[in-house]
């Protein structure tokens, strides 16, 4: 399979996992939330992937920087408060983290 | 006025009839060019010889020293004479100097092309093509490819030695994904990603 469709195939498991994710914790407006996940792994999922291949050779310190800049991004969006963001933002990361290890790279 | 339209008239004539004149000199979009050159590693053992390279469209000729790494126009085809020592006058160099009889001249046995262009997304900065003189006499110039040194945009640099004059050993970091999609997931999906968070969260602090 094309390296292209592999990015694409990370891409959708990793919104569906942390929209999963999100919905678990704050549940409401469906919709709204499959919308932010989407933005939010858009714009972290390709930098991350970047920035491993070109710029920090470290997958831990990534996903800690994604961590952190989704984290942001949740408490701005789903108007939570920081802590519960990091939290969902932990958790979503963790299960997507260990996906990665297992079966990308 | 009337001179300069049928002059314009006329350049766009030639380069829709021949678009290869126009081709030579661009880009095609979604490549980029490698910084490329070639060198001789064993100069210094012929101290008795000149060596000059001479690519006749676009770049002339130019003398290659032990160290040099010249290039010449893309689309050229290039040779490398030697020249002895005691017959070289540096003045002499010129169109007609390369004319096939020259007596003083001692052509190789190699033709040099240009690299080309790689992908935009390629890894690839530099090539080196390093050639080596295998035997040099009066009447016969023996020159090989012996290793390409291949430089990449993160610093890493490597060494291929050809296996095949006419084949060029192909780098091992090549871009993993087609130029369009790493533009699309690089830079645009992100940029539209954040852009949308942004507009998101300004309608909210608006609508208060």
């Amino acid at each position: 399979m094309s390296p292209m469709y592999w990015y694409i195939l990370s891409l959708i498991i990793t919104i569906l996992i942390e929209f999963g994710v999100i919905w678990i914790f704050i549940r409401k407006d469906i919709s709204k939330l499959f919308l932010y996940a989407v933005l939010i792994n858009s714009f972290t999922l390709p930098i991350a992937t970047f920035s491993y291949q070109n710029i920090i050779d470290n997958f831990f310190l990534i996903e800690i920087l994604v961590l952190l800049a989704e984290s942001i991004l949740i408490m701005l969006l789903l108007k939570t408060k920081y802590s519960k963001a990091l939290l969902i933002s932990f958790v979503a990361n963790f299960i997507t983290a260990m996906i990665s290890l297992l079966f990308f790279i | 006025m009337k001179n300069k339209l049928t002059i314009l008239f006329a350049f766009v004539l030639v380069f829709s009839v021949f678009p290869q004149a126009v081709s030579a000199d661009l880009i095609i979009s979604g490549t980029k060019s490698v910084n490329w050159c070639y060198e001789i590693s064993n100069i210094n053992d012929y101290p008795n010889y000149v060596f000059v390279f001479n690519e006749e469209r676009a770049t002339g000729h130019g003398i290659i020293n032990q160290g040099d790494c010249f290039s010449f126009y893309k689309i050229g085809l290039t040779s490398i004479y030697a020249i002895p020592r005691t017959e070289f006058n540096e003045s002499e160099l010129n169109r007609e100097f390369f004319e096939e009889n020259n007596p003083k001249l001692i052509k190789s046995n190699i033709q040099l092309n240009a690299f080309g262009s790689v992908q935009e997304n390629d890894p690839l900065q530099k090539a080196v093509i390093t050639l080596d003189v295998q035997s040099l006499s009066e009447n016969s110039f023996d020159i090989q490819k012996s290793k390409v040194t291949y430089t990449y945009t993160d610093g890493t640099s490597e060494e291929k030695v050809f296996q095949s004059q006419g084949t060029m050993p192909e780098p091992s970091k090549t871009a993993i994904l087609p130029w369009w999609f790493a533009k699309f997931w690089y830079i645009i999906l992100p940029i539209v990603a954040i852009a949308l968070i942004g507009m998101i969260l300004l309608i909210r602090r608006l609508k208060k």
